[in-house]
């Protein structure tokens, strides 16, 4: 999955890696991120898709609050731990 | 209500999926700045100029309607004009601000929307509106009109790709191909849309406002046009063939029926006719109506729309010159029966000949009723009554005058209306604005309201005279004729004599005795009729209250005797909103003196006056500052044989003044200084008073308290033991005095403690009614380590003092029976909440607690009061 970022430190594939590898709970680092962008959102959502297939939390960690906002509107933020 | 009409799976899929794309665009959008949008808007703007000739061959092919041309230029100017609008115009973020007001307007974006666009102006619809669209930081589905999708589709592609090069997200607009009615109305239910904006028919309209969803509809006119013989007749026909002709008359706003007075008539068609249009004859007339408007719905026929002069002419059979521009048809009258009054999206033109303003008016009206409502309305004139007149008839979101109706309604041309494509046309035409819609119609603006201080004041008589002989002020006064009102009593007393000593020689004097008792109406009257008589420059009230209170509304009455005192006695919450403004006098100036022969009331520096109208049996009490006194005088000597009763009653209604105001909502630095000051005289001074009133300090100090009280509640109003005090003491005839002196204690307690229901009050910043009472308790020097200690201490010195001065301590102690008092109760309540001393009271009182506080009065000597300041260890400290 190719995931293009304003502003990525995220590596939403390594992600997928980890829950494919049997991890029971993921965490992705936002700290550095500024904004994100219709593909972020698409790999969030296929993210969201297989944990929840395998029941894995996954934590988004340090989400700025604008970002938040995008989640929200998007119904995203209750798939996700933050 | 638009009907859901069943479409495919996979059109739904087609369709959900244009919504996904455009939810999530718009999502990703609000993390964008002004800066990046901005930048955006500047190159879309480009790219739709570049492509405004291209994209009106592309409409001209596809629609088969209006001028190449005229199309080119509509798409510059839905881009450059559009631009010049927006440019500078923040849209993120704080977009106004009003620092004097404390308030802030924020933008926040809608998300996505669902934007039906036209045949009749179908690209430059699409460039506006996505340029709209990113300004405000807003993804758009379009929904294109089925016979115009592909240039559509195509203007809104140049839009998107200049949009995405330069930074918008990904899916930010999209737009339905082979659009169908039902893509519409599915869209237009559609969860994830937010907005319906919807450019066209009725039709169009309709469904976006019956979907349920916010909506913007603007849709059909039908543009009267008044053509005043005043007007300036040579550029009134250009203009008008200018607007009519404009892409073939495809613009809604464009001109449909001109009305011409009778004088100019004749010479406006033979200039019409000089400017290349063809006036049809009765008979070709009727032949146009009946190939133009299809004569079952009243309507224009589709085959008409945007098409030539000599196209339409040829499917007339009329013949027409070759470079005929305008078809221009006389008609009798509005309606069915003069198919031609209707909207006419091509260039054919009705006109009217009117005899009179009237007339001329009157068609006009007929024409906006006949399908134009809230849309455009043109007048050509240069009388500004009669275009004053025409707007007010005219039911439009647009009153073009002397400029063309098309042009000019698209705003920024003609005129400095904002520039649109867009008319919202009102709830006349059944839409939600009458706006040019622009990008404030894209936006939720939000109000940031910061607590702001109301303005307060304090405002006192220009002089006040105190202290023995302070009377003798009276002879820098001069005056050409002087009425002193006062009552018998006072007259026999020689006060009046002292008064008059006082005055500058030969000042010609009337004194006016009126009874000892609140002032009647009638009483009133016959004292302004006196001042009449007199023609009094300068009115000395000599006396208490009540003689006070009546020179203050004589002097009202004098200087304006229209006034009313019954509309001027209407209630109000704050004086400065209040709905009866009071006059300002029309008829004599005159100068009112007061002085005072009783310490309590302090009428001699308020704002206040109470009367009672025996006829409707009411007390009337009026409050403004034009009420206040000139000149003050607080002379002692007029107090010196106050009996002891009435210096207690009055005292005690002093000390009231001062606590009330102390801890009123409107209580200021400026007012508590006065208040506090008061309050330490009162408790020093009154007992002496009281025990030994030859005392000429005590008396006058008492003398000054009354009046600097008075200073204190002037200004920051009293409370809850006043409502109560006039509601008991009406009910039981139990003087004012007392009647607060009964309530005091127990008020006290109540304010100290934690209230049911906080007063609304932007200038305090907490409830501080009980650490105010613990700073009187500390000035009197009454001990306490904690506040409540201390407000337990200020009520027991209350007390102390209320025993000291006899006052009874209980409404028991009158003689009034329980069962009398209890049967009383409800409605003394119920008076006492309706009165409006307690809206400056610190805490709201609840009906129930005024009962609570009668009863505790009734019973007297601390009844509640412990609990009650046991409760307000609250916030002590």
């Amino acid at each position: 999955m190719v995931v293009r970022m304003t502003t990525n430190s995220v590596r939403i594939e390594d992600a997928v890696q980890k829950i494919n590898g049997g991890e029971q709970e993921v965490m992705l680092d936002f700290s550095a991120v500024a904004r994100i962008d219709g593909h972020v959102i698409r790999a969030l959502e296929e993210l969201a898709g297989l944990a929840e297939e395998r029941s894995v939390k996954v934590v988004l960690h340090s989400v700025n609050v604008d970002i938040y906002r995008v989640l929200k509107q998007l119904k995203l933020t209750e798939r996700f731990t933050f | 209500m638009a009907e859901k009409v069943a479409l495919s799976e996979d059109r739904a899929r087609y369709l959900d999926g244009l919504v996904r794309r455009g939810r999530t665009a718009a999502a990703v959008f609000t993390q964008y700045t002004q800066a990046d949008v901005d930048r955006i808007v500047k190159a879309m703007v480009l790219a739709g100029l570049a492509k405004a000739q291209y994209l009106a061959h592309l409409a001209i092919e596809e629609t088969r309607l209006g001028v190449l041309e005229d199309k080119t230029i509509k798409n510059m100017v839905a881009t450059e004009f559009v631009y010049d609008y927006v440019r500078d115009k923040p849209s993120v973020g704080v977009i106004r601000e009003f620092p004097e007001r404390g308030l802030t307007e924020v933008a926040e974006p809608i998300g996505l929307l669902f934007s039906v666009t036209p045949i009749t102006n179908p690209t430059s619809t699409v460039l506006f509106k996505c340029i709209m669209a990113i300004k405000t930081r807003n993804a758009v589905i379009f929904g294109p009109h089925p016979k115009a999708w592909r240039c559509s589709l195509a203007a809104m592609r140049i839009m998107y790709e200049a949009a995405v090069e330069h930074g918008a997200p990904e899916g930010v607009f999209s737009c339905v191909e082979e659009p169908t009615i039902a893509d519409n109305v599915y869209l237009m239910h559609h969860k994830d849309i937010r907005l319906i904006d919807a450019t066209g028919g009725p039709g169009a309209v309709n469904a976006a406002y019956s979907s349920g969803k916010p909506a913007l509809g603007v849709g059909a006119g039908n543009t009267p046009v008044y053509l005043e013989k005043t007007a300036r007749l040579d550029m009134a026909v250009v203009d008008i063939i200018t607007s009519k002709t404009f892409d073939n008359g495809t613009i809604c706003a464009s001109e449909q029926t001109v009305v011409i007075d009778d004088e100019i008539y004749d010479a406006v068609l033979r200039k019409f006719a000089e400017l290349g249009a063809h006036i049809c004859n009765a008979k070709e007339t009727v032949v146009l109506g009946q190939m133009v408007i299809d004569p079952e719905t009243g309507s224009m026929r589709p085959m008409a729309v945007g098409q030539k002069a000599t196209d339409i002419a040829r499917a007339c059979g009329l013949k027409v010159k070759p470079e005929t521009k305008l078809l221009i048809a006389p008609i009798e009258g509005v309606g069915r029966q003069h198919p031609l009054s209707v909207e006419k999206l091509f260039p054919v033109l009705a006109v009217y000949r009117a005899k009179s303003v009237d007339e001329a008016l009157r068609v006009c009206v007929d024409v906006n009723h006949a399908g134009g409502l809230g849309h455009t309305a043109v007048i050509f004139s240069r009388n500004d009554a009669i275009i004053g007149k025409f707007s007010e008839l005219m039911n439009a979101g647009r009153v073009i005058v002397n400029s063309p109706g098309s042009i000019g309604a698209l705003g920024g041309v003609y005129n400095d209306m904002v520039p649109t494509f867009s008319f919202g046309c009102g709830t006349g035409g059944g839409n939600s604005t009458t706006d040019n819609v622009n990008l404030y119609h894209y936006l939720n603006i939000k109000r940031v309201a910061r607590r702001t201080q109301a303005h307060m004041w304090f405002r006192v008589p220009n002089q006040i005279y105190f202290n023995f002989n302070a009377v003798e002020n009276l002879r820098h006064m001069p005056s050409r004729s002087t009425v002193i009102v006062t009552n018998p009593h006072l007259e026999q007393m020689g006060h009046v004599d002292l008064v008059r000593r006082s005055l500058a020689p030969q000042t010609p004097v009337r004194v006016l005795a009126i009874p000892d008792a609140e002032p009647e109406l009638a009483v009133i009257l016959e004292g302004v009729q006196a001042l009449r008589l007199q023609q009094a420059d300068q009115i000395i009230a000599l006396g208490g209250g009540s003689v006070i209170d009546a020179a203050k509304i004589m002097k009202l009455k004098y200087g304006s005797p229209d006034a009313d005192l019954m509309e001027l006695a209407a209630p109000f919450l704050d004086v400065r909103k209040r709905v009866m403004r009071y006059p300002v006098p029309n008829g004599q100036l005159v100068r009112l003196i007061a002085v005072a022969t009783t310490s309590g009331t302090g009428s001699e520096v308020t704002p206040f006056a109470v009367m009672i109208d025996k006829a409707r049996g009411r007390k009337i009490t009026l409050a403004d500052y034009s009420l206040t006194p000139d000149v003050a005088i607080v002379d002692p000597q007029f107090v010196m044989s106050m009996p002891k009763g009435l210096t207690a009653d009055t005292g005690i209604d002093c000390l009231t003044h001062a606590l009330e105001a102390g801890v009123s909502i409107y209580a200021s630095p400026y007012t508590d200084s006065n208040a506090m000051q008061a309050i330490r005289m009162v408790f020093k001074y009154l007992p002496i008073a009281y025990e030994q009133p030859r005392d000429e300090e005590a008396r006058s100090m008492m003398h000054n308290a009354a009046c600097i009280a008075a200073l204190a509640f002037s200004n920051a109003s009293v409370g809850v033991n006043h409502a109560l005090a006039h509601a008991f003491g009406a009910k039981f005839g139990v003087g004012h005095g007392r009647a607060n002196a009964l309530m005091l204690p127990h008020v006290l307690a109540y304010n100290a403690s934690v209230p049911t229901k906080f007063m609304p009050s932007p200038n305090q910043r907490a409830y501080v009614a009980h650490k105010k009472y613990a700073m009187v308790a500390d000035l009197l020097g009454l001990g306490g380590d904690t506040v409540a200690e201390k407000v337990k201490n200020l009520v027991a010195a209350t007390e102390r003092l209320l025993d000291r001065l006899e006052i009874p301590r209980s409404i028991a102690e009158l003689g009034i029976p329980e069962a009398e008092f209890e049967r009383a109760i409800p409605d003394l309540a119920k008076i006492a909440f309706d009165d409006p001393s307690w809206r400056s009271n610190p805490r709201m009182p609840m009906v129930g607690e005024l009962v609570e506080l009668l009863w505790s009065a009734y019973r007297g000597r601390g009844a509640g009061i412990s609990e009650r300041v046991a409760e307000k260890e609250w916030s002590c400290v």
